[in-house]
């Protein structure tokens, strides 16, 4: 022990010896529990209304054009086909001859955990420290041991109006689980506004964030995929989203909820995901 | 909650509170925001309370929590926040002859990045070893060793400044590793 080593000890003793605990801080402490759950609530209602969607943005495909076979496991029809989807342009490619077979052209972009997509977006958002802290909250959140978690970032940004840092995650679990979300920064700590189990076979993961003036529509896909389109409904023709990096697309949410619609495409064309678009969700304040 | 549980949280609450915001207080550099950061802290340990199976990891629990929330969230409260050669608050006065030591250290502790404070604060305060450090910051104990050591590096630096190198207390070696 060097003679420095006792000075900074003595330093922080002393500075810290009068610092002394306000009465009883208990009402406090459920106060700020009671908000907590609030907001978690809020994000737990808004993953559940998030349900179809979140499944949706996991499955294939299953509707094609010209009398293509349809690709993906049957018990992935209901969410791609209990709306009206909007009439969508053909890609540039689509003659089964150019395209790999569909279930391996789907596979080949899905998220496998095991191997995850790449990390895209604001460096800043996915800092050691702050993944410490969102997988904290997870593993808070779901009761189990943060030894048996591990959070992965997939993309991260900061929403310029309210500066607040998002992150759209994957969480590997010990017992083999995965789930994936979107977890906010706010003052009193991380928040998870969109939680779910992640299925079989993701493609894509569609997101609905509420916005100062409209809903942003945020998609999460492979940095090897092609295009990715948002149709706002029915009578809308849809259009290329807006490249945030490779696989990561935005678009602001118009038109007719009901009937819009996401679909990705192969490089060579080929439909691999059509989806409606899911409602906004937000922290509740 | 249970009323069982809810007694053994409040029993937690009143034994622990006065030390965690002690540690909060190091952490932050101010009264208002250890107190604030300690609220945080012991709700979601509140939430979390029922799920907490060993209530012997209870300490390790909070104050993981405790860390990652001020390294991370008070991030962008404090995004103003700079290094100053103007003293923060005191938590009390100082009459000791090692006041302008302990004052320049206090000083450049606040100008230290917060994953360097707070591994700085978890050994030479809390006492914890590497292992138990590194636990807590949720890195390797080799990454504990390099973040204290450049850590120590630059508050040794300010001391010198402050005391001037023929000043005993800092011109002898230092390792970077407390004792």
């Amino acid at each position: 022990m060097s003679p420095l080593d006792d000075e900074l000890r003595s330093a922080l003793h002393e500075r810290a010896h009068d610092v002394h605990a306000p009465g009883d801080p208990l009402d406090g402490i459920r106060r700020k529990a009671r908000s907590l759950r609030r907001r978690r609530s809020a994000g737990a209602v808004a993953a559940s209304a998030l349900a179809v969607a979140a499944v949706a943005v996991v499955v294939p495909s299953l509707t094609t054009t010209g009398g293509e076979e349809r690709v993906g496991p049957q018990v992935a029809t209901a969410p791609a086909t209990d709306f009206p989807l909007p009439t969508l342009s053909p890609g540039p490619d689509r003659s089964s001859s150019a395209a790999p077979s569909p279930s391996t052209a789907v596979s080949s972009y899905a998220l496998d955990p095991a191997d995850p997509w790449p990390y895209r977006g604001d460096p800043d958002v996915a800092v050691a420290g702050d993944l410490d802290a969102y997988e904290v909250q997870w593993a808070t959140v779901h009761g189990v041991s943060i030894d048996d978690v591990e959070l992965v970032p997939l993309f991260g940004q900061v929403y310029e109006p309210s500066a607040t840092p998002q992150l759209v995650y994957l969480v590997r679990q010990a017992s083999g689980d995965h789930w994936w979300g979107v977890a906010e920064a706010t003052e009193s700590g991380p928040e998870l506004l969109i939680d779910a189990p992640l299925p079989a076979v993701p493609v894509a993961l569609v997101v609905a964030l509420r916005g100062d003036e409209v809903g942003r529509l945020l998609v999460v896909t492979s940095p090897a995929v092609g295009t990715v389109e948002y149709a706002a409904d029915t009578a809308s023709e849809a259009a290329p989203m807006r490249r945030l990096a490779d696989g990561v697309l935005i678009a602001p949410l118009e038109g007719d909820p009901t009937t819009d619609s996401v679909r990705v495409l192969a490089p060579g064309g080929s439909e691999l995901l059509r989806v409606r678009a899911p409602d906004p969700v937000s922290r509740a304040d | 909650m249970d009323p069982q549980a809810e007694e053994d949280f409040r029993s937690y609450v009143v034994a622990r509170s006065p030390a965690l915001l002690r540690t909060a207080y190091l952490l932050t550099g101010h009264r208002a925001d250890a107190e604030d950061l300690l609220q945080t802290t012991l709700a979601k340990a509140y939430l979390a309370w029922d799920r907490i199976r060993e209530r012997e990891a209870v300490d390790g629990y909070v104050r993981r929590v405790l860390v990652n929330t001020h390294t991370s969230f008070w991030r962008r409260r404090k995004v103003d926040e700079r290094p100053t050669d103007v003293l923060p608050e005191r938590a009390g006065r100082d009459d000791t002859a090692d006041s302008d030591l302990h004052d320049a250290l206090w000083t450049a502790l606040a100008g230290l990045p917060k994953r360097q404070r707070a591994a700085v604060v978890l050994r030479y305060y809390e006492d914890l070893s590497e292992a138990a450090t590194a636990e807590v910051l949720g890195v390797s104990v080799g990454t504990v060793k390099s973040t204290t050591s450049r850590a120590l590096s630059r508050l040794r630096a300010s001391a010198l400044l402050a005391s001037g190198p023929d000043d005993p207390r800092t011109a002898l070696p230092f390792d970077g590793v407390p004792a």
